[in-house]
């Protein structure tokens, strides 16, 4: 797939030429990139987003340095993975009361300043408080989705993912539970 | 002594696990996020994802998550 990347003052926006869509804008908190990293799929969120994610979390994802998958994250922090400070400091401490950590609230604060269409996250006690300040939320289940009616993965990948995800225990939740059976259905 | 060293390290690490059970339960409860659980754990993200790895955790998103996480974590608990 061809994609032309065009630089609009501060901003880049991707641009997929054959359908002419823009990327989506998401930014990330720690835990989908180190599950995706863990079972092999990190590469799917560039070839379907435009990734941000706050300094917190990228430190977050880095406090074992020598894993496998930390070497991956800060790999591609240095190419597509965009790492931004969050401007708006002064919230943090008042988000963090509601029982957040601090990446998660840095990825809130920051999916608000960059009017980000969606903040990744696996956690549904931060995805209920992001949904409060107005922010859409998806999960993995969305990449996984968007990866195979993209015709990034088929259904054979997508199936084999989501037994590493769940089967592995790298994140077993009951929605990709109903996804791997539903999976096993795709043509 | 060294004995002494090794019960000493030994009630630590009892102790941090005390600590990380608790933090899953106020998580599985739906009441702290992941990454709060970890920071009233006193331990990295990472290092929480990767006990519930290891202990075949589940991740909260619905009540039947939260059921069988509170039913592990107060397992994990008994287990001599």
């Amino acid at each position: 797939m061809t994609r032309l990347r065009a630089r609009l003052g501060d901003a880049a926006v991707n641009l997929d030429v054959e359908s002419g869509k823009k990327k989506r804008v998401v930014v990330s908190d720690a835990a989908p990139l180190i599950q995706l990293s863990l079972t092999h799929h990190l590469h799917l969120l560039p070839m379907l987003y435009d990734v941000t994610i706050p300094d917190g979390v990228f430190q977050e994802t880095q406090h074992y340095r020598d894993l496998p998958d930390a070497i991956e994250i800060a790999k591609a922090a240095g190419t597509w993975l965009v790492v931004k400070p969050v401007k708006e400091t002064s919230r943090l401490s008042k988000l963090m009361s509601q029982k957040l950590g601090k990446g998660e609230t840095e990825a809130m604060l920051l999916c608000e300043e960059l009017h980000a269409d969606s903040l990744l996250t696996s956690d549904r006690y931060a995805a209920s408080q992001a949904e409060k300040l107005g922010l859409r939320t998806m999960t993995l289940e969305t990449v996984i989705r968007d990866s195979y009616d993209a015709r990034i993965i088929g259904a054979p990948e997508a199936v084999r993912l989501l037994d590493d995800l769940v089967g592995q225990n790298i994140l077993n939740t009951s929605y990709l539970r109903r996804l791997q059976r539903e999976a096993r259905e795709w043509p | 002594m060294a004995i002494g060293k090794m019960q000493r390290y030994a009630k630590v690490a009892s102790r941090r696990e005390v600590e990380i059970l608790d933090s899953l339960k106020e998580y599985y409860r739906g009441k702290w996020s992941l990454g709060r659980a970890a920071e009233a754990a006193n331990i990295p993200t990472r290092a929480l994802m990767d006990y519930m790895q290891k202990h075949k955790l589940p991740y909260y998103s619905d009540r039947s998550d939260s059921e069988d996480g509170l039913k592990k974590v107060s397992e994990i608990r008994s287990a001599p």
